[in-house]
């Protein structure tokens, strides 16, 4: 037996035993969750909060998400 | 370790998997409870015969009492047996976007295999939108398909964030996980190109808006996907370590054999 293959293994399960300790499994289900329903609401629905969209809150989410995008980039860009 | 020594353990550690079972660990914990209850056992074990250590003890022999007392606490959960067969086939996962796979969403494979449904499928976006029949019906589109690309980049963070988790347990191979870094840093640039387009001022009409959100919607589904697919990926795992376990088995067999008996 390869035993860089038995030492990924016994890694993978205690990486998958943290992920899951860390709540990061049910983080996950539960974003992928509401990013499906949210798909499946109309797509002229106000606000979350009822409240008809405008500019001023277009805006905000769009800072929202470029937090997350950049969040992203530093993880992934220094490797 | 001789026989005597190892049904003693074993049945000692039997004990203790059991209860430790039936305090709830689940069998998607199981595995790990197994390997460490075990290598208590035969630690303890060890222990208490220390005073033969003077006389010189070969460690494949405690790593092989390990292994013995691993399967026995190990059919506590069922494992079943597996060819050595599937053990070759797994050789080429270890390097790729498989292993990455893997190490991401094993967790997630369990939990969704564990509640038994399947996460569903992002729907498809309209593929019409009257936007001038309904007030501040643009600004509405806009801000629903922002919020969209928002969740996307949001769930796409935790996925992030459970590789980054495996990656420094060293469970990721250093060319997947470029790889990975790669496909992450691309994600985040079209989301952002995306979030521009919508935020500008630039697109009018619906098609114009579907045509942006919807490349980026897919990569939200190709997550949904894996993780959907993973589902099946628990039995397969304990097939792995099954046959990880017989083919170990085999070796020290072999071992013990040779030393008791003589010969190859």
């Amino acid at each position: 037996m390869d035993p860089k293959v038995a030492s990924i293994l016994f890694r993978i399960l205690g990486a998958a035993a943290q992920i899951e300790a860390d709540g990061l499994t049910a983080e996950l289900k539960a974003k992928l969750t509401a990013l499906v329903d949210e798909a499946g609401d109309s797509i002229l629905e106000p606000q979350e909060n009822g409240q008809p969209w405008t500019r001023e809150a277009i805006l905000a989410k769009a800072a929202e998400h470029d937090a997350l995008t950049a969040e992203l980039r530093a993880r992934h860009s220094n490797g | 370790m001789d026989g005597e020594a190892i049904i003693t353990v074993s049945a000692a550690v039997v004990a203790l998997v059991q209860i430790v079972k039936w305090a709830g660990v689940s069998d998607t914990k199981g595995p790990l409870a197994v390997l460490v209850l075990s290598l208590l056992g035969v630690g303890v074990w060890a222990f208490d015969q220390r005073a033969r250590f003077a006389e010189g003890v070969q460690i494949f022999e405690f790593f092989a009492g390990w292994i013995a007392v691993m399967t026995s606490a190990a059919g506590v959960y069922g494992f079943t047996r597996a060819s050595s067969d599937k053990l070759t086939s797994m050789k080429g996962t270890g390097t790729g976007l498989g292993v990455v796979l893997l190490a991401l969403v094993l967790g997630t494979g369990v939990v969704t295999a564990g509640c038994g449904a399947t996460l569903p499928k992002i729907p498809n976006l309209p593929t019409a939108v009257e936007l001038d029949k309904v007030e501040g019906g643009l600004l509405a589109v806009t801000g629903n398909s922002l919020e969209l690309l928002t969740m996307t980049a949001d769930a796409a963070n935790t996925v992030s964030k459970m590789e980054d988790k495996a990656a420094k347990a060293g469970a990721v191979p250093s060319a997947a996980d470029a790889t990975f870094d790669k496909a992450m840093v691309e994600y985040a640039n079209v989301s952002d190109a995306a979030r521009k387009k919508l935020v500008d001022g630039s697109l009018k009409t619906w098609p114009e808006i579907r045509a942006v959100l919807e490349p980026v919607l897919l990569k939200g589904q190709a997550v949904i996907d894996a993780a959907n697919s993973l589902r099946g990926m628990p039995s397969r795992f304990k097939s792995w370590v099954a046959a990880m376990r017989d083919t170990l088995l085999e070796i020290a067999g072999q071992f013990l054999v040779a030393k008791n008996f003589g010969g190859a």
